[in-house]
């Protein structure tokens, strides 16, 4: 199994997972996770997970909440921050796709570039966006945990 | 690999394939594929147990947090990754 880049819509199925146990989406999400932590001893986010998840954080207000995400659950992540080769590659996505009238948006380019860059397979939910970067000719990996 | 087949087994692999107008190492491999698809299917439908979801506890750095918050949270999250993804940057004035 490759190492993978987790994506926030897959982090949040394993969130949801819990409280879904029938549905077939949060069994075959668990069932991967599981798979993957056999091999690899941490989830892998990227920085723009991070970003999103703090910001929810921000806008719910909850006191204290900010802290203890930063000091306590993201140590027990690897969390993959973009450098000038991703931010290269990423603006190169986003060009070639919206020269192509394919855009996916800044954000998803940037994930793609990452997942790329540093030879991830990435893992998503949203598989709307993210085959067009494949389609552009780009060599990104997916994968989506909610199917078998 | 070669194998040793019950003389019973043989004989209704040899009738399936008179039946089937295959010859009977065709049937063999037949038997033995839909075997194997089942067994994949029996796999990807079985339920996950209780010691399973308990590992989710240490998969997820983020479980214990986001026990003890509003269950809004997640939903916020959720929205504001989506908002973040569709928002289009406008040209400075």
């Amino acid at each position: 199994m490759r190492k993978a880049l987790l994506d926030t819509s897959t982090y949040l199925d394993l969130r949801r997972a819990g409280k879904s146990r029938r549905q077939l989406w949060a069994q075959n999400t668990l069932r991967h996770a599981i798979a993957y932590r056999d091999e690899y001893p941490k989830l892998t986010i990227s920085a723009y997970t991070v970003f999103e998840a703090l910001e929810g954080i921000y806008r719910d207000a909850i006191p204290g909440a900010d802290e203890e995400f930063i000091t306590k659950v993201l140590p027990g992540f690897e969390i993959v921050y973009p450098d000038q080769k991703v931010l290269a590659l990423g603006a190169k996505i986003n060009a070639t796709l919206a020269v192509g009238r394919q855009s996916i948006g800044i954000v998803d380019a940037l994930i793609a570039a990452t997942a790329i860059h540093h030879d991830l397979t990435l893992v998503m939910a949203n598989t709307r966006h993210f085959p067009r970067v494949i389609a552009a000719g780009f060599p990104l990996t997916l994968t989506n945990w909610r199917e078998a | 690999m070669s194998f040793d087949l019950p003389a019973s087994i043989e004989r209704d692999l040899e009738r399936y394939a008179q039946a089937e107008h295959i010859t009977p190492a065709e049937a063999v491999v037949k038997f033995v594929q839909s075997g194997l698809k089942s067994n994949k299917r029996k796999a990807a439908t079985s339920q996950p147990s209780e010691t399973d979801w308990d590992k989710l506890q240490i998969i997820d750095p983020g479980f214990a947090f986001f026990e003890k918050m509003p269950d809004q949270l997640i939903d916020t999250i959720e929205s504001t990754s989506r908002r973040i993804r569709t928002e289009r940057l406008s040209a400075r004035a």
